[in-house]
């Protein structure tokens, strides 16, 4: 395949998401946090792309790198006059730090990244349903030390008072620093030798491959890149629970991935952007709307119920997603190729 | 008006994705007849048997017993429909008891008459099999477990019965038995279709022996026919 | 000492439950090599139906809770099947969507708040034996328990029915080709799950009082847990499993002290891991994952 085949792999998503950014500015002023909302929940699930795509092995504890990035960036970036009133408990260190918006999402990262490493260390040897079990696990002792430790975290309360910086512009250039990252690294050899291992693990490991060692690799960039979308979420309404980073958020984004397609970077995005569009219609449809003529007003509480069982219809359905786990391919770039003779 | 053989395979298809395992193929079997298929591997004389089975699905063609087609069938109906496999490497239950697999093998029978008869001849078969009933079945030697799930489609009383490499990893005097047992098996009048690696001995015991190559029929021989080396050769591998 | 007891004894009453959450759990992965996230949904529902019969007679109470556990379940069995070709990572989100779907549809009709069950309350009364307390509910978890544990072990063992459900899981291909009914076995490996399911939510109903949306999903989470740690492959693991889980929530609970009685998840989980890691086997020694550990 030619390079400006390939090249449309990158930026067919990538076009997408600036489209839908660029719509999301015309629209009004709460609708334009859904907006937002919905760049910033696609980063996570490209992030969870980045491992669970290439490696096949299903992590259902992401979300803990997402939860570390955003209490890390919102206690750094909370005012440090106003801390000690939303955590009395913090470490000294932790109190008297004030950071700027960039710098707390380079910690977030940097902590995402690091957590993932101790976590990948021990767990990257198993697949299949102990890795699932064992990944859960994670977000349960991640959930349970945040919701309960307040020397570091903001316990059962709610962190507010964060600045809100995570508008459309950080919003979008956050999710295609993501996809960038996400395609360059998917395009090294590190992650051909570890899809290779997801498709037939003895033949790769005969060849040479060490399976850990790049799942491991994988897990890390994941968990960074996670991290790094916590902290954009934390920036986004200015407030944060351990209750939005835990089981509703981890099966959005699984469900996200998996409904978009397995192993595609354009089903992660494809995925995320189409189900948290839809669940902020369903959102909206809870408020009382007009579709099509005719008014729309669902009971609250229906969303859930209907995105949960949209998703189990499109995997009954297409088990292989949206994308069928094929990467995005422009039509022009047919003809391209057999221009060139390919 | 024509009798129909008892087993028709016409045009048969079946792929695996992308791989094509059985092209067109097509024979027959009449009732009572021994067929033997032989062929080097790949060439999908295993995926025949399954697919007559019900445990693959065919992208083409048809597959009959006794004129009803068994295309898109299950395979737990097929085998009420009088048909029993000995699948490849055995694939006895090891953990149940052997009295247990035989009554596994007891459901894909059409009527309870006759049973007790039945049940005396597999027993005066293989005798193994009555003496150790509660033995667990993994216990038993290589053989012995294919004696076990030769028995195990015999109490179903089918009236074709399809048999998958059994002389696989097996000491020729133990296959030699086998055959033996094989020769009674064919006496009583059942149908059969057995796919083999020995070549030499499938021809020498069937009434007819067809060769595949490449998932279609390279040679056909019937059990008088001597043995041509040179014309095996251009079979099994082509001219 | 006598609280050591105590604990003991309160760990094999919940042991027990855990216990036959993890057969229901295994009975459909051994036929369906399904983990179906959304049984603690047909726990659930076998909790609110006691709920809306709140009136009615002990007898009907219980008739409907296990009707509608059953049917659920069932239910789930049709609405599953396509997924008996898919992939497990396809497998296991389908069913974490129907469970969240479920879950949902729980908190719209009922609210996030509990209401209390009022299911033969009186268990709950204690006797004494020397300085430990009983209460009745713990010797009838542990009496219908094992009563369960057992009626499906003979099942399993003694019966036809039994014969190609054991068939089916250890072989599905070649149990089919001997006859086996694929449908007919998967189906009652659901029906009877159900009923366990609705045990299950008795035995709860009676010291956990309160219904509320996620009581079944409570239960199912550990019991899992314990399905996975002691060898999913296999009914008699797998069981021994949920009793370990069960057993070791209530003990661990009772040694930590107190302020770090909320840590009790982390420290539950993180055995889980260390189990996972150290000892593997008894994890799919065959079956979907080729290879569970480099």
């Amino acid at each position: 395949m030619n390079r400006l085949v390939r090249s449309w792999e990158l930026l067919g998503p990538g076009a997408v998401i600036v489209l839908f950014a660029l719509v999301g500015t015309t629209t009004s002023d709460s609708v334009q946090l859904q907006f937002r909302s919905i760049l910033v929940t696609a980063s996570i699930v490209v992030a969870l792309h980045v491992f669970v795509g290439n490696s096949g092995v299903i992590s259902f504890g992401h979300i803990s790198f997402v939860a570390i990035g955003a209490f890390g960036a919102g206690v750094a970036t909370t005012p440090v006059d106003v801390k000690p009133f939303a955590f009395p408990e913090l470490f000294p260190f932790l109190r008297d730090l004030e950071l700027s918006n960039v710098e707390s999402l380079l910690v977030a990262a940097v902590l995402g990244g690091v957590y993932a490493l101790i976590v990948g260390v021990p767990l990257m040897r198993l697949s299949g349903l102990s890795a699932g079990i064992a990944t859960f696990a994670v977000i349960i002792i991640t959930n349970n030390v945040f919701r309960n430790w307040e020397r570091i975290g903001p316990g059962a309360k709610t962190l507010t008072q964060i600045p809100e910086t995570t508008d459309f512009a950080q919003a979008t250039v956050g999710l295609l620093i993501v996809t960038v990252v996400a395609y360059g690294y998917q395009r090294t050899r590190y992650a051909r030798m570890l899809r290779a291992a997801r498709e037939d693990p003895p033949a790769a490991q005969s060849s040479g491959v060490n399976i850990y060692r790049q799942r491991l690799l994988a897990f890390t960039l994941s968990g960074c890149l996670a991290g790094f979308a916590g902290g954009l979420l934390v920036h986004l309404a200015g407030t944060i629970t351990t209750e939005q980073v835990f089981l509703d958020l981890t099966f959005i984004t699984l469900a996200m991935l998996v409904v978009g397609g397995i192993g595609s970077l354009w089903g992660a995005v494809l995925g995320a952007l189409f189900i948290a569009g839809l669940n902020s219609y369903l959102t909206e449809a809870e408020r009382g709307i007009r579709l099509l003529g005719l008014d729309v007003d669902l009971p609250s509480g229906t969303r859930l119920i209907v995105l949960g069982a949209i998703m189990a219809l499109v995997l009954l359905l297409r088990p292989s997603g949206l994308t069928g786990g094929r990467e995005f391919t422009w039509p022009f770039a047919r003809r391209a190729r057999m221009a060139v003779g390919n | 008006m024509t009798s129909e053989a008892l087993l028709q395979v016409v045009d048969l298809d079946v792929r695996y994705g992308p791989v094509q395992a059985v092209r067109g193929l097509s024979f027959e079997l009449d009732a009572g007849e021994v067929v033997g298929l032989i062929g080097p591997n790949g060439a999908g004389k295993s995926t025949t048997l399954l697919a007559i089975m019900g445990a693959v699905p065919t992208h083409g063609g048809d597959i009959r017993l006794a004129g009803t087609s068994l295309v898109g069938l299950a395979p737990e109906s097929i085998s009420r429909l009088g048909i029993a496999l000995v699948p490849e490497g055995r694939r006895i239950f090891a953990e149940f008891t052997i009295e247990e697999n035989l009554r596994l093998g007891l459901l894909g029978r059409r009527t309870a008459e006759g049973l007790e008869d039945d049940l005396a001849w597999v027993y005066s078969l293989f005798p193994i099999v009555d003496e150790q009933r509660k033995r667990a079945a993994g216990q038993l030697s290589g053989g012995q477990q294919q004696q076990l799930a030769i028995a195990r489609a015999l109490v179903a009383r089918p009236q074709v019965l399809l048999l998958d490499e059994p002389s696989l990893g097996l000491a020729p005097t133990v296959v030699d038995a086998l055959f033996d047992a094989l020769g009674e098996i064919r006496r009583r009048g059942v149908t059969i279709l057995i796919v083999e690696q020995r070549a030499q001995l499938t021809v020498e015991f069937a009434d007819r022996s067809i060769v595949m190559r490449s998932g279609g029929i390279a040679l056909t021989l019937s059990g008088d026919d001597p043995l041509d080396p040179a014309e095996m050769t251009a079979a099994y591998f082509g001219s | 000492m006598t609280e050591f007891v105590q604990s003991l004894v309160d760990g094999v009453a919940l042991g027990s439950i855990y216990a036959l959450a993890a057969l229901g759990i295994g009975l459909v992965f051994g036929v369906m090599r399904l983990v179906n996230f959304a049984y603690g949904e047909v726990i659930t529902a076998a909790a609110y139906t006691l709920l809306l019969t709140k009136d009615a007679p002990i007898g009907l109470r219980i008739a409907l809770a296990l009707a509608v556990a059953v049917a659920l379940s069932m239910a789930m069995e049709f609405v599953f099947r396509p997924l008996r070709v898919a992939t497990p990572a396809t497998m296991l989100v389908t069913t974490f969507a129907v469970s969240f779907m479920l879950q949902n549809i729980a908190i719209l009709r009922f609210g996030t708040r509990g209401e209390s069950i009022n299911f033969l309350a009186g268990l709950n009364r204690a006797f004494e034996i020397g300085s430990i307390r009983v209460r009745w509910i713990t010797v009838v978890s542990i009496g219908v328990g094992t009563a369960l544990l057992a009626g499906v072990g003979y099942l399993l063992d003694r019966t036809d029915i039994g014969l190609q459900m054991r068939a089916a899981a250890a072989d599905f291909r070649t149990a089919r080709i001997l006859g086996v009914r694929a449908t007919r076995v998967i189906v009652f490996a659901f029906a009877l799950s159900g009923l366990l399911a609705a045990a299950i939510a008795m035995m709860l109903a009676v010291q956990r009082p309160l219904a509320t949306p996620s009581f079944g999903f409570l239960v199912v989470i550990p019991a899992l847990v314990g399905v996975v740690v002691g060898g999913l492959d296999r009914l008699l693991p797998a069981t021994i499993g949920g009793f370990v889980v069960g057993f070791a929530t209530v003990l661990i609970g009772n040694l930590l002290p107190s302020e770090s009685r909320v840590f009790l998840n982390s420290a539950l989980f993180g055995l889980v891991i260390v189990v996972l890691l150290v000892k593997p086997n008894g994890l799919f020694i065959r079956g979907a994952a080729s290879v569970d550990r480099l």
